[in-house]
């Protein structure tokens, strides 16, 4: 087990690694580095940090700028057919809106429900029909016959 | 004057206006700063690759809104980190589930030694990269640009802005807490029981 050093050790052996380390002051860092079993320590764990980090052949294959633009250019695309396809979706659906619309005002209304009810397909609620409907507690009954 | 000539803020002014040849010398100017970052995170696979290709289709996307507050690398290594980590974490979706249906099927195959090795340095990287994840995102910054780009301090400092003392302060604690993920895991009671 090891004891840490203080971050800026490693500060150092980072630009040692990286070559940002002026001659005179890398060669005390070396002499340094010898006689610290410590300081080696922390020297190959940065290196084996690097080593994963910085991968060494860190490029993308060949054709990369093509593959990003072909992509834009396909959400572009898309992005434009669904636009184009959007006013004759719309009207699509705008009418079979109507037509269910009208299909219920026609033939499902009747003389207890108003032209907005038929035509979105609703039946008249009243407290009647909800108690029928759901057979409600005791507590509902109680209270609407009092509202009554 | 070409465009490869031209500075940063040029080539997005004319992407904007849908110069695609601009764009395009804007990708083919940072891909590699952009490689880096997705394959530090994810390895050199495909999935690095695709990031990639995310990250610059997030930059079109938000060309007109990108103010310039930040230089476009750092924005682009902002958006990089950030779907990697997202990549990481559906890896690791992934690979739980993989291991659920693996485990009960018990049909786990032998790694080949030069597998196990492979497997060690992406084990390693996920730990790196979990450890990346976790550090606040000023720090990741720093880190990213100092470790991942090595770039200098004095370039991280410029890139981002800041004092060469704040770079520093926030590279020593991102080193510090990186450092750790590379401490061997402590023994558990039956690894100790066992020697």
């Amino acid at each position: 087990m090891t004891d840490e050093r203080e971050p800026e050790a490693l500060l150092e052996l980072l630009d040692l690694h990286d070559g940002a380390v002026p001659a005179a002051a890398a060669a005390a860092l070396r002499e340094r580095l010898a006689a610290d079993a410590v300081l080696q320590e922390e020297q190959a764990r940065l290196t084996v940090l690097l080593a994963v980090v910085r991968p060494p052949a860190a490029t993308f294959a060949p054709g990369f700028a093509d593959r990003v633009q072909a992509r834009i250019a396909a959400e572009a695309g898309m992005t434009a057919t669904l636009w184009r396809q959007f006013p004759r979706l719309a009207a699509a659906a705008a009418l079979v809106i109507v037509t269910l619309g009208a299909g219920n005002a026609v033939y499902t209304r009747d003389a207890a429900s108003s032209f907005v009810e038929a035509v979105f397909g609703l039946t008249p609620v009243t407290y009647e029909t909800v108690l029928a409907d759901d057979g409600a507690d005791a507590t509902i009954a109680a209270s609407a016959e009092e509202a009554s | 004057m070409t465009l490869a000539d031209a500075d940063d803020a040029l080539l997005v002014a004319r992407a904007r206006t849908g110069d695609e040849p601009a764009f395009r010398a804007l990708v083919e100017r940072h891909a590699s700063a952009v490689a880096r970052t997705a394959m530090a995170l994810l390895g050199d696979g495909d999935e690095a690759d695709d990031v990639g290709q995310q990250a610059f289709m997030q930059l079109h996307r938000s060309l007109h809104g990108f103010r310039g507050d930040a230089t476009l690398r750092t924005y682009l290594l902002r958006i990089t980190t950030n779907l990697a980590l997202n990549a990481l974490r559906s890896r690791r979706r992934r690979a739980k589930r993989f291991l659920r249906e693996d485990t009960a099927g018990d049909t786990v195959p032998d790694a080949a030694p030069g597998a196990l090795q492979q497997l060690e340095r992406e084990e390693l990287r996920e730990r790196l990269a979990r450890a990346i994840a976790e550090l606040p995102e000023p720090q990741r910054l720093v880190v990213m640009h100092r470790l991942v780009e090595a770039r200098s301090t004095k370039e991280t400092a410029e890139a981002l802005q800041l004092p060469d003392g704040t770079v520093l302060s926030r590279l020593s604690r991102g080193l510090a807490a990186l450092r750790r993920t590379l401490q061997p895991p402590p023994a558990t009671p039956d690894q100790e029981s066992s020697r």
